[in-house]
């Protein structure tokens, strides 16, 4: 069955990004997302993608290419892969998942979002904070009202460090 | 300057995501960080309370499930382990009231098992449910479910009525998990599951004795007994069955002969502890992978394999073994990797002849890994090399992993793998997470002007005299000084011996020559 889909012309995509980048991929690779398996189905084969830029959708392309090619041998060469894909700055990681989410791609949705639970995992919120940049909006009453309000989960120890 | 703060302005349902690989104490904490945060926590849908029973009896389950249902949130995932005493009844009401979709409870069972309150069986719209440590009942009122995907019964007690209803009510399951359970002694699941994939039947208790499953799309079977007696395995009509996992069951010559040719999309097979096997003939296209461990009283292994890529197995000798090494017939893809676990109980001659033969079952596979307690056990006496033939003269890579700690001498070890393997190009050794590698670069045709082979009567190039670049990747300092001189030694057109990245040798060498 494999060898006659193969001797056909491939069906190919076009993915347009936020920044007007065009892209061409095989369809194949690009079903992997829901939002453009629902574009494929309805027709299209031109697909728009108003949410994505340019530099997160070459990262998304390059990750859809690899994982379409997924076979039992090479488990360990997609894991490789995978680990470099998420060893980038918090800044992409957040392009990415705002990118990720919009094309539904649940399996790579899943690994950024572990990637940035991770460093939550057992942290003082103080180093949360400087983790990822976040700004406190809280004034100093609210925020004591808050921990109060959820006291059990700040008693004990917390890792302070920043990495 | 101030950075932005990305991660804030994420809309909620992306940090709810986030969240929701958090244990509950983690993501509570995060409510504190902003006000974007506190939006995502006090909604979020996925609640894992984790182990320890701390939040439990601090009421901590309570206050949050209250706040939910007041709130109307709907609950994803429900996830706790709980002391056998723990009311769960007004939980479940709250689980029910917010939709829940993913349920995990765990009690424990130090001293009984506990009663699954009926009120679960209600909840229609649950996809997965786990339950470990529970006594379970058929509900009076019937089950419920519609939309279960995911059945996982853990450390349970129930019977075959039960998981009949099960099958009967929930069309759409795709997983079906018992592990450890008590009460059924057989599994009979017939047509009705057309979804169903994953079947894991764990740790089997001594009166099961029989499975028969006609799931038409199932892909995934895994049936573990300890007690060996688990007999009547029915799986036939399950055309779709690509992984096939056996542990401890009674399986025969004519069981195993009656069965493949019915299962045509088979990739990967392992069978372990399966005492009564004899003779295993595989033929078939599919199979990718397969594995055969204690399996004690085989005697002949056929397989007409051209697309296996893996082999695994064990090469057990000791005094009570009275396994003669099985005839082995072994047609496999170019590229096979073999595996074997050599677990001998004493080291004799026999030993060193047995492991011989043994490995010149794979005389044509390109990659072995082999995994021992002691490097002795491949430590191939020199005086037994001489009236026995190098067993893997065909093989490029070879991988030993020792599980004893201890000291070897790493120029006895090389020493007999390269007589066992002569014309290998890479060479790694060591414990599980520490590999030294050695690769080896030999003298091409070109290189051979008129010099006449030194070993001709060989079939294969000796690597004694053909070698000529060996590249040792970490070893300790002692140990590429000793392998310097043995490959000094024993090799007569060696021009390079190199350890990137730190370049000992290079120095080490440049005080030779000057």
């Amino acid at each position: 069955m494999a060898s006659t889909t193969e001797t056909k012309q491939k069906k190919m995509l076009i993915l347009k990004s936020a920044d007007n980048d065009e892209f061409e991929i095989e369809e194949s690779v690009g079903v992997q997302s829901e939002t453009i398996k629902n574009l494929v189905e309805d027709g299209f084969t031109f697909v728009p993608l108003p949410n994505v830029y340019t530099k997160a959708l070459i990262k998304i392309i390059d990750y859809l290419k690899k994982h379409a090619n997924k076979t039992d041998s090479n488990d360990e060469e997609i894991k490789t892969f995978d680990k470099d894909f998420v060893n980038t700055t918090f800044d992409d990681l957040f392009e990415l998942v705002s990118a990720a989410n919009y094309l539904h791609i649940s399996c790579l949705m899943n690994m950024l979002c572990q990637t940035i639970a991770d460093r939550i995992k057992d942290k003082s919120p103080e180093a949360v904070r400087k983790i990822f940049h976040i700004n406190c909006d809280y004034t100093p009453e609210e925020e004591a009202k808050i921990r109060k309000a959820n006291a059990q989960a700040f008693e004990g120890q917390f890792d302070e460090s920043l990495d | 300057m101030e950075r932005i703060d990305v991660i804030s302005k994420l809309p909620v349902p992306i940090l709810d995501h986030i969240l929701s690989f958090l244990a509950i104490k983690d993501a509570a904490r995060t409510s504190v960080l902003s006000k974007a945060w506190n939006n995502a926590w006090t909604s979020l849908s996925c609640l894992d309370f984790g182990y320890g029973f701390y939040h439990v009896i601090r009421g901590v389950v309570d206050q949050i499930l209250e706040k939910r249902l007041n709130q109307k949130i709907s609950i994803k995932r429900f996830k706790v382990n709980v002391p056998n005493y723990v009311n769960l009844d007004s939980w479940i009401k709250i689980l029910v009231a917010c939709n829940i979709k993913e349920l995990y409870l765990e009690v424990d069972t130090t001293y009984a098992y506990k009663k699954l309150p009926e009120a679960i069986f209600a909840v229609k719209a649950l996809n997965v449910l786990c339950l470990c440590g529970f006594w379970i009942e058929l509900p009076s009122d019937g089950i419920k479910f519609s939309s279960l995907r995911e059945l996982h019964l853990v450390e349970s007690v129930f019977d075959e009525l039960l998981i009949q209803a099960l099958c009967i009510s929930c069309s759409d399951l795709e997983v079906l998990s018992l592990r450890g359970f008590y009460g059924p002694i057989s599994l009979q699941v017939a047509r009705t599951l057309p979804k169903l994939r994953t079947v894991d039947l764990v740790a089997c208790p001594l009166k099961f004795q029989m499975v028969d499953i006609a799931a038409p799309n199932m892909k995934d079977l895994y049936v573990s007994s300890s007690s060996g007696f688990l007999n009547v395995i029915k799986i036939i009509s399950c055309k779709t069955l690509q992984h096939l996992n056996l542990h401890g069951v009674a399986v025969t010559d004519q069981w195993l002969e009656n069965l493949l040719p019915h299962l045509p999309n088979l990739e990967i097979f392992y069978l372990s502890s399966c005492s009564l096997l004899k003779t295993m003939k595989i033929s078939s296209n599919r199979l990718k992978y397969l594995k055969v461990v204690s399996c004690g009283n085989l005697t002949e292994v056929d397989l007409d394999t051209p697309n296996l890529l893996g082999f695994s197995s064990d090469v057990r000798y000791g005094k009570d073994i009275v396994d003669p090494l099985p005839t082995f017939h072994l047609k496999a893809s170019r590229v096979l990797e073999a595996s074997l676990n050599l677990i001998p109980e004493t080291l004799d001659t026999n030993w060193y002849s047995k492991l011989t033969r043994s490995l010149s079952n794979f005389i044509h596979s390109k990659t072995i890994k082999l995994c021992c307690d002691d490097h002795k056990v491949l430590v191939i006496p020199k005086e037994l090399r001489e009236s026995l033939l190098p067993p893997l003269y065909d093989t490029n890579i070879l991988q030993v992993k020792l599980h004893d700690r201890s000291n070897y001498s790493v120029v006895d070890i090389i020493d007999s793998m390269l007589w066992i393997s002569p014309q290998l190009d890479t060479l790694s050794f060591g414990h599980t997470v520490d590999l030294k590698t050695l690769k080896f670069t030999y003298r091409d045709a070109a290189d051979d002007e008129d010099e006449k082979p030194c070993c001709a009567s060989l079939p294969w190039k000796c690597w004694r005299h053909e070698l000529k670049k060996v590249t040792l990747q970490d070893f300790t300092i002692m140990e590429l000084l000793e392998l310097r001189n043995y490959f000094l030694t024993n090799t007569d057109k060696l021009e390079t011996i190199e350890d990137p990245p730190g370049w000992f040798l290079r120095t080490s060498l440049q005080y030779l020559h000057t």
